[in-house]
C-alpha cells in the first residue's frame, strides 16, 4: 500500500458501501458520546462548586484567658506560615461581643458583670482541604500553648465530601456504561458490515489481500466514527449552551486540547469495538 | 508447480481423497476432469490453502502448503501467485468489473493509478470494455469469467487454476475463454484446468480424470 491517498480511497469506499449501517451507528455515537459530555459538564461544574465550598471553610481557634497579648503575633505567625491557610484573622473579646449582639439582638451580654466570650483566630482557607487534613489540622492546633479550643463545621464538610464523592462515584458508572455502549455499537456495527461483505472478505483472502484490505477499512471505520462523533458531540454541547440560558452563573467546558484526547480516545475505543467485531471474519 | 503426494482428505467421514497423488509442471497446461462431487472443488481448496490434507504433502512452487498455511503473510504470498477462475473464485460484488481487474496489482503494491491502467488495458483485451464500470451482477456469465481470467493476467501469475471456466457457457464464449487460457499458457503460466467436460481441444499438455478420490491418466 503506497501513499495517504489510497487509505482515504479505501475507507471512503467502505463506508459509502455500507452507508446507512455506518449512518445509524454514527448517529447512536453522537448520542451517547453527547451523554458522556454533559456528564462531563456536570462533573466539571459540581467540582467548581465543591471547590468554592470548601474554600469557603473556616476555622476558629479559641485562645485562652491567660494568653498574654504579647504572645499573639507570634501564634498569628505560626498559623499564617502553615500549608493551606490563606487568611488568619483575629477576633478580639469586644468584637467577638458584638458579633454575638449582631446575631442574637442587642443587650445580650448587659446583664453579665464582663464579656465572657474568648478571644479567637479565624483561619480560612485558598485550597481545598479535605475532611482528614481538617481534623489533623485540628489535632496539632490543640495542643498549641494558649489554645483552649480549635472548631469548624465538621458536619457540613462532611456531608459536602460524600456528596462530591457520590457524583463522582455515578460519573465512574455513567462512564463505564457508556464505553460499553460504545464498544457493543462499532462491534455490532463491524459485525453487520462484514458479516454482509461474507463473501467478498473471503474473494480478498483468496486473492492475497493483506491487512490494508481486510481490517484497515473497518478498524479506520471505528476510529473516525468514534473520533468525529466525539467532536459533533462537543459542538452539540456548545452550540447548546449557547442557546439555552438555564444556567446563573457561566458554565465551565473542558479546554480544547482535553477534548481532543477525548475525541481521540472515542476514536480508540470505536476502533476496539470494530476489531472485536471483524475478527472471527477474518480467518486466514 | 503442484505436487501432490499421497494426500488424504476427508470431510468428517466421508472420504474424498485417497493417496491422491499428481503433479502440475512449470509452465504446464494439464486439464483434470471429472463428474459432479468428485472433489474437484476440494482439491481447488486444498491448493489455495483453504484445507489442509488429512496425511500426504502439497507442494505449491516448492513450499509445503501445511507449513504455509499456519503462516498468514506465508499463505497471503501463495495465493497472490495464484490466479483463480470459477468455482469458489468470484468477483467482488461490490466493487465494478474495472475495480475488480484493479484489485490484485492494488493488492500486490501497485499504486492506484499504475493498477487501473493495468486495468483498463485488460479490459480491452478481454473485450470488456463496455462492462468495466458495470458490477457483476449487472454483466453475463461469461462476462464474468473473462473478467477473472483478465484479474489473473494483470499480476502475471505463474499459476491459474480454473474451476469449470467455460462450463455451461455457449461455445463461442467458451471458446473464447479457452482461447485466454491457452494464451496466458504460452505466456508462462502454468495451468491447472479442472471441468466436468473434456475442457479446450488444443493446448494442454495433459488430460487426467479424477475418479473416486483419485486422479488416473
Amino acid at each position: 500500500m503506497k501513499g495517504t491517498g489510497r487509505f482515504i480511497r479505501l475507507i471512503g469506499r467502505h463506508v459509502r458501501r455500507e452507508k446507512w449501517i455506518s449512518l445509524g451507528s454514527f448517529l447512536v455515537l453522537v448520542i451517547v458520546l453527547v451523554l458522556v459530555d454533559l456528564f462531563w459538564v456536570a462533573s466539571i461544574n459540581v467540582n467548581r462548586q465543591y471547590g468554592d465550598m470548601a474554600k469557603s471553610v473556616a476555622m476558629e481557634l479559641f485562645l485562652s484567658d491567660d494568653l498574654p497579648e504579647s504572645a499573639l503575633p507570634t501564634l498569628e505567625r505560626s498559623l499564617k506560615s502553615l500549608t493551606g491557610v490563606g487568611t488568619v484573622s483575629f477576633v478580639s473579646k469586644t468584637e467577638a461581643a458584638a458579633i454575638l449582639e449582631h446575631d442574637l439582638g442587642n443587650g445580650i451580654l448587659d446583664e453579665l458583670e464582663e464579656n465572657p466570650l474568648p478571644r479567637s483566630f479565624v483561619i480560612r482557607f485558598n485550597r481545598t482541604v479535605s475532611l482528614a487534613a481538617l481534623d489533623d489540622l485540628r489535632g496539632r492546633l490543640r495542643k498549641l500553648a494558649g489554645v483552649d479550643a480549635v472548631e469548624f463545621n465538621r458536619a457540613w464538610i462532611d456531608r459536602l465530601e460524600s456528596t462530591a464523592g457520590r457524583v463522582r462515584q455515578a460519573m465512574f458508572v455513567v462512564g463505564l456504561v457508556i464505553l460499553a455502549v460504545v464498544l457493543f455499537t462499532m462491534a455490532n456495527t463491524s459485525r453487520l458490515t462484514a458479516r454482509s461483505k461474507t463473501q467478498d472478505l473471503f474473494q480478498l483472502r483468496l486473492l492475497g489481500a493483506g491487512p490494508a484490505h481486510l481490517e484497515f477499512p473497518f478498524l479506520a471505520e471505528g476510529f473516525l466514527s468514534g473520533f468525529v462523533a466525539a467532536l459533533l458531540g462537543w459542538a452539540i454541547m456548545i452550540l447548546a449552551a449557547e442557546h439555552i440560558n438555564l444556567w446563573t452563573v457561566p458554565l465551565l467546558f473542558p479546554s480544547p486540547a482535553q477534548v481532543l484526547l477525548y475525541a481521540a480516545l472515542a476514536g480508540l475505543t470505536g476502533m476496539l469495538g470494530a476489531y472485536l467485531g471483524i475478527r472471527r471474519f477474518l480467518v486466514s | 508447480m503442484i505436487r501432490l503426494d499421497q494426500v488424504n482428505f476427508s470431510y468428517g467421514g466421508l472420504k474424498v481423497f485417497e493417496n491422491l497423488t499428481f503433479s502440475l509442471g512449470r509452465g504446464e497446461f494439464v486439464v483434470i476432469s471429472g463428474q459432479a462431487r468428485s472433489g474437484k472443488t476440494t482439491l481447488v481448496q486444498l491448493i489455495c490453502g483453504l484445507v489442509v490434507p488429512d496425511r500426504g504433502e502439497i507442494m505449491i512452487a516448492g513450499d509445503s502448503i501445511r507449513q504455509t498455511s499456519r503462516s498468514r503473510s506465508k499463505l497471503r504470498g501463495l495465493r497472490r501467485r495464484i490466479g483463480g477462475i470459477g468455482g469458489i473464485f468470484t468477483l467482488l460484488g461490490d466493487r465494478t468489473v474495472l475495480e475488480n481487474i484493479a484489485l490484485p496489482p492494488e493488492i500486490s503494491g501497485l499504486s492506484f493509478r499504475a493498477a487501473r491502467k493495468a486495468a483498463v488495458e485488460a479490459c480491452g483485451k478481454y473485450r470488456l470494455s463496455h462492462v468495466a464500470g458495470r458490477f457483476p451482477a449487472m454483466v453475463s456469465e461469461a462476462e464474468r469469467r473473462l473478467a477473472q481470467i483478465a484479474r489473473a493476467e494483470t499480476t502475471r501469475k505463474e499459476l491459474i487454476v480454473a474451476d469449470s471456466p467455460a462450463d455451461g457457457l455457449d461455445t463461442a464464449s467458451a471458446r473464447f475463454i479457452n482461447e485466454r487460457l491457452t494464451s496466458l499458457h504460452l505466456a508462462g503460466a502454468s495451468i491447472l484446468y479442472i471441468t466436468s467436460g473434456s475442457g479446450p481441444e488444443s493446448g494442454p499438455n495433459r488430460r487426467l480424470v479424477l475418479r473416486q478420490g483419485t486422479i488416473a491418466e
